[in-house]
């Protein structure tokens, strides 16, 4: 059954992205441990096909906004109009009020619209002039960003990156994948290929499912442990935060469901810490200085290869 | 009445005794976790560059690489078995795993 659910999926999306499989199955994981995702990579690696496509083999609701520098916070969640027949200021919601949220390069808007969004993807609801509106459930945010731009770009802050659940880096493709990715486009195939491919009730039992299973004390521990030594290691200037170790624990949880357990095991830590730790890190001072080409994503690697599970 | 209580504290007796020797006959459970000890540091002493990260997988996937021959289909339902009862609570098998036990005196036979 949990197989099911992830074969259909992945399976859905690989109609119309090559080798994609992965960061399918990642972006699942991440929508059944209620988290929202980071799609990083350079233009033309399909990103934005990849949400579309996930949320389209869902069969939920869908909206995409193209964050542009001069968009305002209420182009987002939604503003008072006044309504002349009425004569009355009545709210009308923005297109964070959907199941999944596209936000195309994210860092290109300001600051003030990047934070609007902050409290709908921790909260799960919009709050405008004093009035709380809850969004639909289940709500997911997934956002792109291409990370070699520096003109005309807003970085996200470390506050907006940590309610990020995962980063998934998309880069390029083998020559031979991306032959084939060229001889598919060019046939014609494309989104509207998708069909939905889970039902709702599939989708709220697997929710329940994810909830549902167990972590053992001693993952519970190794799981600390791993943020201890990102908080620890010198070359590294901001550490795991507890919101992170909450957040691999979900992640971890909603890796062993679709793999068909119902307890987490050492393994589906160390899977999912990649696209959990890496983003919400930074590095030290003395690290950028040092011109050692190091990265979180290297770090988190070799902090994990350091650290004991449990066995 | 006085009857009726001893027949009672006889029976008493008597379940103990048989709860007793069932514990008894029982594998035990300690004695598989210690297999799976024992395999994590004969797999570290066996393949020194696993890192000091390596999860019972990652050091078995090393193992099944170079012994192809062992009964693998029988060493990875033991490990399920094992992580369910250490990680999912799962109540014991209680199955014996031989092939666990050849995989680790082949790894220590190898090894040195």
């Amino acid at each position: 059954m949990t197989h099911d659910l992830r074969d259909a999926v992945v399976g859905e999306v690989a109609k119309v992205l090559v080798s994609r499989e992965k960061e399918t199955e990642v972006l699942l994981i991440t929508f059944l441990a209620e988290g929202h995702a980071l799609l990083e990579g350079v233009p033309g690696v399909s990103k934005t096909v990849l949400a579309k496509s996930f949320a389209k083999s869902l069969g939920l609701q869908f909206r995409r906004v193209q964050f542009t520098p001069d968009m305002l916070p209420l182009d987002i969640v939604g503003g008072f109009v006044f309504n002349v027949k009425d004569r009355e200021l009545e709210f009308r919601k923005g297109p964070v009020f959907t199941n999944i949220l596209l936000a195309d390069e994210i860092n290109r808007a300001p600051p003030k619209v990047q934070s609007a969004l902050l409290e709908s993807m921790q909260e799960g609801q919009v709050t405008v002039e004093g009035l709380t509106e809850p969004l639909p459930a289940p709500h997911m945010v997934v956002a792109t960003q291409n990370p070699i731009e520096f003109r005309g770009v807003y970085p996200l802050p470390e506050g907006q990156l940590d309610r990020f659940m995962v980063r998934i880096m998309l880069g390029y493709l083998p020559l031979e994948t991306e032959l084939d990715v060229v001889k598919r486009n060019i046939s014609g195939i494309d989104g509207e290929t998708i069909e939905q491919a889970v039902t709702d009730k599939e989708i709220r039992e697997a929710f329940k499912g994810v909830r549902s299973v167990k972590v053992a004390d001693d993952i519970l521990d190794y799981i600390a442990r791993l943020a201890a030594e990102t908080r620890n290691d010198p070359r590294i200037g901001l550490g795991a935060s507890p919101r992170a170790l909450i957040q691999l624990a979900k992640c971890s949880r909603a890796k062993a469901y679709v793999s068909g357990r119902d307890y987490v095991i050492p393994d589906d830590v160390k899977e999912m810490v990649p696209y959990v730790y890496p983003h919400r890190l930074r590095l030290s001072q003395s690290s950028l200085l040092t011109g050692d080409h190091l990265d979180t994503v290297k770090l988190v690697q070799e902090i994990v290869g350091k650290v004991s599970p449990p066995r | 009445m006085e009857t009726d209580l001893l027949a009672l504290l006889d029976a008493a007796v008597y379940a103990s005794a048989i709860a007793g020797v069932v514990m008894l006959r029982r594998p035990s459970r300690m004695v598989e976790e210690g297999s799976f000890r024992a395999l994590g540091d004969v797999l570290r002493a066996r393949f020194p560059d696993l890192p000091a990260g390596f999860t019972l997988r990652e050091g078995l996937a090393k193992a099944r690489e170079v012994e192809p021959g062992l009964d693998w289909n029988e060493i990875d339902q033991a490990l399920a078995s094992y992580e369910g009862y250490r990680y999912g609570g799962l109540p014991d098998s209680g199955a014996p795993q031989p092939a666990l036990s050849s995989l680790i005196s082949v790894l220590r036979r190898s090894g040195r």
